[in-house]
């Protein structure tokens, strides 16, 4: 993770975003890089992905975003692989639908410190996420992170389901890591 | 994280040469240095060290150990920050290093990816550690990881206990990062 030394706003940022060719995220005003995945990250997002749009069309619970920036406050701006937005999340104007944390991220692991990764959790609950799923690609296991400071592993031969972010949901954590 | 591309045998791991300021892991066969520890993560465990040693001094059911590593199977071994064998495992004649994993794995989290960390979390508990305490000195969390059950997360203001692995112990989280 390299950081460049000059401080932005979030609004700063999303324009910048806009002519970045890097993945970037903002944390604490600071340009940081994100994590590059390699063939399993991409793999097992696909597979999410799938999983996930099939699911929301079937129950026209919400839709599905990949890597969207979210500004979570004005010094904070993460992007997780996958998000959820909820039928109610998605009637408010376009200009706030990215404000606050999604209803559900998914950050499929790839080099972030481990560090890292529990300081995004905690960012994405204190600005109103029901649910985190962090997908470990190389440990075949989905990690459900809850408001409540409660997670659950769940591995190959478990079913995932968060009833918390996406009500009635049920997958095969198998189907996520199909083809890896 | 640097890793050699050839594995080895535990026998042959064991018998490598010491290198000056480099500490190793056995992770499937393959050699991995350890993460670098700041001060941050130094100073958290020498307050996790004195906690653990004063409490086991009272409530003698085990021992304390530092940087030990235990020799999971044939191609892991790791050496967690601290960890802790009840009294059943310590036969006074053992004069290897203990088979399988500690009662109780702790890592102060530093520099490692959430990817290695979860690979070490899963090896712990599948050789036999009835608790791994996840200790992240920036978010200053602990999470505690049990076998098939929910991960318990514990705040600056909670306390921590586990009653499976140790039981009748608890400390403030405080008591954990304090100085930091």
């Amino acid at each position: 993770m390299s950081t460049t030394t000059a401080t932005l706003t979030a609004d700063e940022f999303v324009r910048l975003l806009d002519t970045e060719e890097q993945r970037v995220e903002l944390f604490d005003g600071e340009v940081v890089d994100m994590p590059s995945g390699g063939p399993n990250h991409e793999q097992a997002k696909s597979n999410l992905n799938e999983i996930l749009v099939v699911w929301l069309l079937q129950h026209r619970a919400g839709k599905v975003y990949n890597e969207s920036a979210y500004r979570l406050d004005d010094r904070i701006v993460q992007v997780p692989d996958l998000s959820v937005l909820g039928s109610e999340r998605l009637k408010r104007n376009i200009e706030d639908r990215f404000r606050g944390a999604p209803d559900l991220a998914v950050e499929v692991v790839a080099s972030e410190t481990a560090e890292r990764l529990q300081t995004k959790i905690r960012l994405y609950f204190k600005h109103g996420s029901k649910g985190v799923w962090s997908v470990f690609p190389g440990s075949r296991i989905v990690q459900i992170n809850h408001p409540n400071g409660r997670a659950e592993t769940l591995e190959q031969d478990q079913i995932l389901e968060d009833g918390e972010a996406l009500p009635g949901f049920t997958a095969p954590v198998s189907a996520i890591f199909e083809g890896l | 994280m640097s890793t050699t591309a050839a594995t080895m045998t535990i026998e042959e791991f064991l018998k490598l040469p010491e290198v000056e300021g480099e500490k190793m892991e056995l992770i499937h066969g393959e050699v991995v240095s350890m993460a670098y520890a700041g001060f941050l993560h130094e100073r958290v465990k020498s307050n996790l060290n004195k906690i653990l040693v004063v409490w086991l001094d009272r409530h003698p059911l085990g021992q304390l150990f530092l940087e030990t590593t235990y020799r999971l199977d044939g191609e892991e071994a790791l050496a967690p920050d601290l960890s802790v064998l009840r009294n059943e495992r310590l036969t006074p004649v053992t004069r290897e290093l203990p088979l399988g994993a500690p009662d109780l794995a702790i890592e102060v989290v530093s520099s490692e990816t959430a990817a290695r960390l979860r690979t070490k979390i899963r090896l712990y508990l599948e050789n036999g550690s009835k608790a791994v305490w996840v200790v992240y000195p920036e978010e200053r969390l602990i999470e505690v990881h049990r076998a098939n059950e929910t991960i318990a997360v514990f705040g600056q203001h909670q306390t921590l206990e586990d009653p499976g692995a140790l039981p009748g112990f608890t400390t403030p989280v405080s008591a954990i990062f304090e100085g930091l």
